[in-house]
């Protein structure tokens, strides 16, 4: 259960945090709207990662899971980051 | 649903619950309490002093009596919080100028005064119960002890979410379903399921919002690294944030008249007095003036202004006709957490869900240890650790909280480290307690034992009220003051319910061992398992 766990806390609010700032480059609000926002589901978007971790058959699967998401994620992190 | 998935989840739900349980009880319990605390921080004072009849003072000359003979920082700030209805003293902050020799780097004093007479009753911390008992809450009084809760309630925020994927087939279909011919632990089940189900709206928003108070820390670090580029001043200003810092130019002036002023403008336009005034270089010409409160009679209508007192000049303003989406929306989210838009009988309803959530978090343990005993492969060692932690952090949790109550009301005011004595108690009730659970194996009994004990802490308690301070509570009553009235009340409630159960337990523990013929062997069996074994 440790490792689903590590992938859930770590690998989760990696994913609700890269998510996150992919919605405020895209979400066409205010900014304190989009920051409102963000505050209200940057930790369901996160239990819902944990959700999907202790789901998984190991940690190693847990943490496969998390990590293709967040590779996706974080690229257009990347992308929004430079343009 | 997949049935894999189901299982996988119920593992991370059982195993996490059982971890979190001990300091879930304590944010729940705490936090039920805690809807009482402004009336608990009246039944401290209000026996030591009655707030006077009569017109009440100008901040500016509750500002002049809080800072006359003490080395007052005019560089730092001066707070005052405006008396209400819940708690009818000012507290004012003042800041200090630390003498070179100062053993103790607290640079500022904490004062309770009369807002009528202007009289210094206490220091705030004096009588620091309510205050201790909120803390608990959300930080347990250690340091980084928010970032622990702010953990606890992820993992309760995730019990809960997998606890609907758990349940969603039942979820409506057996909504009133309440067995009670079942075995023990379809019983406790059904009590687990029943309990989540109905405290579930309550329970997510108290999840979400505690999370956020606590763990937004987080997204506000990776928020101003991307978004902000490393500035959190910018972020923060986004937020609705506003913070001063004037620079001194160290020329005297007299600004206690612009203070009036401005109070008296902030109630025209906004239908009562600010909740909170901080000045900032009071007493300079570069001196500011902070207020923030709210406007009368909305549900969420945040103002924050801010002014210099030489010219009047408005620096900055959060008003109902120019919000602030941030702003507004963290205030819904505190005044939701803390139920207090509505009256005494909405924070009662809050206190029901509160306690129902304590016995979610118990009957969830029990439910484990009774599913265990059953598994042949289970370890008596871990059902009596988690018997043990089970008893401890919840009985002896309650039962401490009564012992500091009665320290609360029998220490004298005045005595030095009033505060830390009482905390004091506190720690060591619950730290023999947790050690007695571990090493008492009839937990039945002790139980019992305990029930019967916090129900005569707190009779003591109400007893103590009235032998020590009996004129002060009827003058207290006949100005119009029910706090004490009413906490005593509240305890006295507790001391019925804590004895009807402790003797239906008695009664109950006594028909099963009747039904099951009594023998000493039988009986020794009975005291060594567990909790909820009859």
């Amino acid at each position: 259960m440790w490792p689903k766990t590590f992938a859930a806390i770590f690998g989760g609010c990696l994913i609700s945090i890269s998510v996150m700032l992919n919605l405020n480059y895209l979400l066409p609000l205010d900014v304190d709207t989009r920051l409102f926002v963000g505050l209200l589901m940057a930790f369901p978007l996160w239990i819902g990662a944990m959700i999907w971790c202790y789901a998984s058959d190991s940690g190693w699967h847990a943490w496969r899971r998390c990590g293709g998401l967040l590779l996706v994620s974080i690229g257009f992190n990347t992308l929004f980051f430079f343009s | 649903m997949n049935k894999q998935f189901l299982k996988h989840l119920t593992e991370a739900h059982s195993w996490l619950g059982l971890i979190i349980s001990g300091l879930l009880f304590i944010v729940f319990f705490m936090g039920s309490i805690s809807l009482f605390r402004s009336e608990i921080y009246l039944w401290s004072v209000l026996p030591h002093h009655t707030p006077a009849q009569g017109e009440v003072l100008s901040p500016s000359e509750i500002m002049k009596l809080a800072i006359e003979d003490r080395s007052f920082n005019a560089k730092e700030h001066l707070t005052l919080v405006s008396p209400t209805a819940e708690i009818p003293f000012y507290k004012v902050y003042v800041d200090i100028v630390l003498a070179e020799d100062a053993t103790t780097d607290i640079d500022y004093v904490s004062l309770l005064m009369d807002p009528v007479s202007g009289e210094i009753v206490a220091n705030i911390d004096d009588f620091y119960l309510a205050e201790f008992i909120y803390q608990l809450h959300y930080n347990l009084n250690i340091p980084n002890g928010g970032y622990i809760i702010g953990f606890v309630t992820l993992f309760f925020l995730f019990a809960l979410v997998s606890g609907i994927f758990i349940h969603a087939r039942k979820l409506f279909r057996q909504f009133f379903l309440y067995r009670t011919n079942e075995g023990k632990r379809d019983q406790l089940l059904t009590m687990h399921n029943v309990i989540g189900v109905m405290t579930l709206p309550f329970t997510l928003m108290y999840a979400i919002t505690g999370l956020i108070f606590n763990l937004v820390i987080i997204y506000q670090i990776a928020f101003a690294l991307v978004l902000y580029k490393g500035d959190q001043q910018a972020l923060l200003v986004d937020a609705g944030y506003t913070q001063q810092m004037p620079e001194w130019l160290d020329k005297p002036l007299d600004t206690s008249a612009e203070v009036d002023t401005l109070v008296a403008q902030y109630v025209a336009a906004f239908g009562q007095p600010p909740r909170v005034l901080r000045a900032y270089n009071y007493g300079d010409t570069s001196a500011l003036l902070h207020m923030i409160g709210d406007e009368a009679g909305k549900f969420v209508s945040p103002v924050e202004q801010v002014f210099a007192l030489d010219d009047g000049e408005t620096l900055f303003s959060t008003t109902p006709e120019s919000p602030n989406s941030m702003t507004t929306g963290r205030i819904v989210l505190s005044t939701l957490h803390f139920g207090d838009y509505a009256g005494m009988d909405l924070r009662l309803i809050y206190l029901l869900l509160g306690m129902g959530v304590c016995v979610l978090i118990v009957s969830g343990n029990l439910v484990w240890v009774e599913k265990r005993m059953q598994q042949r492969k289970s370890s008596p060692k871990s059902i009596a650790l988690v018997n043990s932690m089970t008893l401890g952090s919840t009985m002896g949790v309650i039962l401490a909280t009564a012992m500091a109550f009665l320290f609360e009301r029998i220490l004298p005011l005045g005595m030095a480290g009033r505060d830390e004595s009482m905390m004091a108690s506190f720690v060591a009730s619950l730290g023999l307690y947790l050690l007695l659970a571990w090493l008492v194996s009839d937990k039945r009994k002790m139980l019992f034992i305990s029930l019967i004990a916090t129900a005569c802490i707190l009779l003591t308690t109400i007893l103590a009220d009235w032998v020590l301070f009996h004129e002060q509570i009827v003058t207290a009553l006949n100005a119009g003051f029910l706090a004490v009235a009413g906490v005593q009340i509240g305890l006295a409630i507790t001391v019925v319910l804590f004895v009807t159960v402790a003797f239906s337990l008695f009664n109950k523990h006594k028909s099963d061992v009747h039904d099951s013929g009594f023998s000493p062997e039988r009986n020794k069996s009975l005291a060594d398992e567990a909790l909820t074994q009859s």
